[in-house]
């Protein structure tokens, strides 16, 4: 079967600036794509290019097997950077113009405010609304006509906790039906409750692609607490393939990688004298992870 | 395309600015119109009152509507610069949208305000004409013409400001420059060049598709009927016009329509929304 997505050598360049530098990445239906990245990673430039919004400087890509994207992003729901409305227009008409840009009925209209809690508010114009109901009624539109693609750029930006909860539901809920997400955000824990892959960026190349769980079996991380800070640091650095992802006063959290022997690494910190309040090895967190492969590239 | 036409026309009227430019041009127009026709002033010779009498009357009101062509314009950049800086433009190409349909969109907008205007200024025209205290010569439909050049002109004006709306993206630096290059750079630039090349500039030409009530026409033309006038100083009157011919002017006219409507399609296929 055709993936969803095909991106080959993508690049992107603002003058002298690099964005995106040879993108390559496959999405087969039903992923739940994660997109990854520091500030300025190229997370939205890809967005913008796979969408339509920017034109590419190099490379190809195409949505559901064929090259005319133009008729793929009626297939697509889409939220890239902030909710994009007409300000003096009520959520209803803003809806209506989407619907209508879709080639969908307005049919559903009621039925997405109400789930979004917007109902009560349809008439309202849209710059009386709060930042998180913007943001509601940004996601609320990426739904309409039933796409079969989600591409979501900091979907949970300015929601409350209650509103980030139900995002994440939300995303969970589309993904159960078959659907394929891609979303971008710097909310690690969020992209490691809900993404099935995830792709991470720096300065516009993938540093790192794949399965969630391969990735973060693939890696591990060490809580050391010590008081003999400087002795810890002087073994570590000689220590090949440990990165220190945290300092706090207690001691320090390093990744590790995982073909390293924890049991040499525990008797090395015996042998250098260093005592040890706390020796504690597990599997990373996304964050953990994310933050040692750019550290570490 | 239905429903390009159906997303421009929720968005543009439901646009409170919209209304309220189109208030202003047509009270301000009607208003200017009808004090025109019902003032007694004498200006080299002729009654200001003449110029809404038959023959004149339609060429004198598409002067006056030409000069209101200016709030539309202002409307169209304010239009055309908001889908800039709301993104909506981009909104509407992430809902499936492609970018001829989004000129085809801006496109309609232009048609419909043309229609308006020529709707108005006609309706105006025919209350002056029914409702003039003088005996009206010949049809009522005399010089007619010069309210469809007027539409034409109209057309030119906006999609000027549709281009200039996408170039600068930002409401009041688009509208400034408009003006600027409207009032101030062309007609400089017009100073510099060689007499005869500088009527195809285009504010030139379009302005020139609705020229000025020809005074001096007028009085040669009721000097004509006074007895002991020499018929060389009529004939000299007559002819005292400036500018090129209609015939001339309406296909260079026509040509920068074109002109302006291909760069605004280039400018918004090839930058980045």
């Amino acid at each position: 079967m055709a993936p969803i997505l095909q991106v080959d050598s993508l690049s992107k360049s603002y003058g002298s600036v690099l964005a995106l530098n040879q993108l390559n990445l496959t999405v087969s239906k039903g992923d739940v794509i994660g997109i990854l990245g520091p500030n300025g990673s190229g997370k939205t430039t890809f967005l913008s290019l796979i969408l339509g919004i920017k034109s590419a400087n190099g490379g190809t890509f195409s949505w559901f097997g064929s090259t005319n994207n133009k008729l793929a992003n009626n297939r697509i729901g889409a939220l890239l950077e902030i909710p994009y409305f007409y300000p003096y227009l009520s959520i209803e008409k803003n809806l209506r113009i989407s619907a209508m840009a879709r080639g969908y009925g307005e049919t559903d209209i009621p039925q997405i405010l109400q789930k979004f809690n917007l109902y009560e508010k349809r008439k309202s114009p849209c710059y009386t609304l709060s930042l998180g109901m913007k943001q509601r009624l940004a996601i609320a539109q990426t739904l309409l006509g039933n796409p079969e693609v989600l591409v979501l750029d900091e979907p949970t930006n300015g929601l409350d906790p209650e509103g980030v909860n139900e995002v994440r539901n939300l995303i969970k809920d589309q993904s159960l039906l078959g659907k394929t997400v891609i979303i971008a955000s710097h909310n690690l824990d969020e992209i490691q409750k809900i993404c099935s892959h995830v792709v991470i960026l720096k300065n516009g190349v993938n540093i790192s692609h794949g399965k969630v769980d391969d990735l973060l079996n693939f890696s591990q991380v060490a809580i050391i607490e010590t008081p003999q800070t400087h002795e810890l640091d002087a073994l570590l650095q000689s220590t090949p393939g440990c990165k220190v992802l945290e300092r706090n006063i207690a001691g320090v959290i390093v990744s590790l990688r995982s073909e390293t022997n924890i049991a040499e690494l525990n008797t090395s910190l015996a042998n250098n004298g260093i005592t040890l309040n706390r020796f504690e090895v597990r599997r990373p967190t996304l964050e953990e992870l994310f933050l040692s492969i750019v550290k570490n590239n | 395309m239905k429903s390009v036409l159906k997303i421009e026309m929720l968005k543009t009227l439901g646009y409170p600015i919209f209304w309220a430019i189109i208030l202003l041009h047509a009270s301000f127009f009607v208003l200017v119109v009808l004090m025109g026709a019902n003032l007694h002033i004498n200006i080299q010779e002729v009654h200001i009152f003449r110029l809404f009498s038959s023959n004149y009357m339609w060429g004198t009101i598409a002067w006056i509507a030409s000069w209101f062509n200016l709030l539309l314009a202002i409307l169209i950049i304010v239009l055309t610069s908001n889908e800039l800086t709301y993104n909506t433009f981009r909104k509407q190409i992430l809902d499936g949208l492609n970018r001829n349909q989004l000129i085809t969109g801006k496109l309609a907008v232009i048609g419909s305000l043309t229609a308006y205007v020529i709707i108005i200024v006609t309706i105006t025209g025919f209350t002056v004409s029914l409702t003039s205290s003088e005996p009206w010569a010949g049809s009522y439909l005399n010089g007619y013409k010069y309210v469809m050049v007027l539409g034409i002109q109209s057309i030119a004006y906006m999609s000027l400001a549709f281009l200039a709306g996408l170039l600068f993206r930002n409401t009041a630096l688009a509208i400034v420059a408009y003006l600027l290059y409207f009032i101030i750079a062309e007609p400089f630039i017009r100073l510099l060049i060689p007499s005869g090349v500088d009527s195809f500039f285009p504010v030139k030409i379009i302005s020139n598709l609705t020229p000025a009530p020809d005074f001096l026409g007028i009085l040669a033309s009721d000097l004509s009927n006074v007895q002991g006038i020499d018929p060389n100083t009529t004939q000299q009157l007559q002819t005292a016009h400036d500018g090129m011919a209609l015939s001339a002017s309406l296909p260079v006219c026509a040509g920068y329509i074109i002109l302006f409507v291909v760069l605004s399609g280039l400018l918004l296929k090839l930058r980045d929304l």
